[in-house]
């Protein structure tokens, strides 16, 4: 399926978003996590992004300042703080009671659920595939040992959720899988035949929604404006 | 007294709010903590050995309420 057509660069993206996924403690791999591995990558694509002041870490501090670490990330993180301050209500206050009260786990679960509640067939199919592609990698490994390109270096960052990390698949969001989707599509228009880390930077600079755009305001741009970029350093590459 | 009323007052107008822009957008993520509140603690219930019923009866709707919204997304113990 389409893991199969990602270059060794967008596989990195990939793996390293889950990675970041894990470290800041949330069970989801969201869009905001795709955009810190962009922004991380050594490519065309990544030189961009850090050009127009979008750096891994700018990124992470936004990241981490909108829906927080740890379990309960996912249960607040979209919520206006302000209009609910406007009737009294102090979400951090919520917030703080709510994680010292519940057990980690119940924590956790909800907010996989919030997340990903409609999406359990694709995570489920999702990770057949990954069971599909250890055996397939595996028997290939025997065949040509160790080839660096499979494991990237991991992830890293800033900040580190407290407790043990998130363990297991974790799925992709709605939002963070729609955008691997489209990436097939940013490829076909281009008549590109691989499927690149540009191709997924465009895909995800096109969601309207989701946690990119805010994140990309604060850093005083925008996602046209970056999408522009991107288009215009593959053109004159090409 | 009658500070405390005008107080009052201003702290009615600000929280109801005059501008519908602001009074909404707080209903509507008021409506969505609750609904993620409501997530977590039935999960939590759940976990923890509540029936569907017990957990019904505290919420004030029936079990098949409860079971319908929450029964996929849960799962069992």
């Amino acid at each position: 399926m389409m893991f199969e057509r990602l270059s060794a660069d967008a596989r990195t993206v990939v793996i390293h978003a889950q990675q970041h996924a894990r470290r800041l403690g949330v069970r989801y791999i969201g869009c905001d996590h795709l955009l810190l591995a962009l922004a991380a990558t050594d490519t065309p694509a990544g030189g961009v992004l850090r050009e127009q002041g979008v750096t891994p870490e700018r990124v992470e501090e936004q990241v981490v300042r909108s829906s927080g670490l740890g379990a309960a990330a996912a249960l607040f993180a979209d919520l206006d703080r302000d209009a609910l301050a406007g009737i009294g209500i102090d979400l951090d206050a919520v917030r703080a009671r709510i994680e010292a009260s519940m057990p980690l786990e119940s924590l956790a679960r909800a907010g996989q659920a919030v997340q990903c509640g409609s999406h359990r067939a694709g995570a489920h199919r999702l990770r057949l595939l990954r069971r599909w592609r250890r055996r397939r990698r595996a028997g290939r490994g025997r065949a040509e040992p160790t080839d660096a390109r499979t494991t990237p270096p991991p992830a890293t960052g800033r900040y580190r959720a407290p407790g043990p990390p998130p363990d297991g698949h974790l799925p992709f969001t709605p939002g963070a899988k729609r955008v691997l989707e489209m990436s097939v599509r940013e490829a076909a228009v281009r008549h590109d035949r691989h499927l690149g880390v540009e191709h997924i930077a465009l895909s995800l600079l096109a969601t309207a929604g989701g946690p990119v755009p805010p994140i990309l305001n604060a850093l005083a741009t925008s996602p046209a404006q970056l999408r522009a970029a991107i288009v215009d350093r593959y053109r004159s590459a090409s | 007294m009658l500070t405390v009323m005008q107080s009052t007052v201003q702290l009615a107008e600000g929280a109801a709010g005059q501008d519908p822009d602001v009074g909404l957008r707080a209903v509507a993520a008021l409506r969505t903590l609750t609904e993620r509140l409501e997530l977590l603690q039935v999960g939590n219930a759940r976990k923890l050995g509540w029936s569907w019923q017990q957990i019904a009866d505290r919420l004030g709707v029936s079990k098949q309420t409860v079971h319908r919204k929450y029964g996929r997304r849960i799962g069992r113990r």
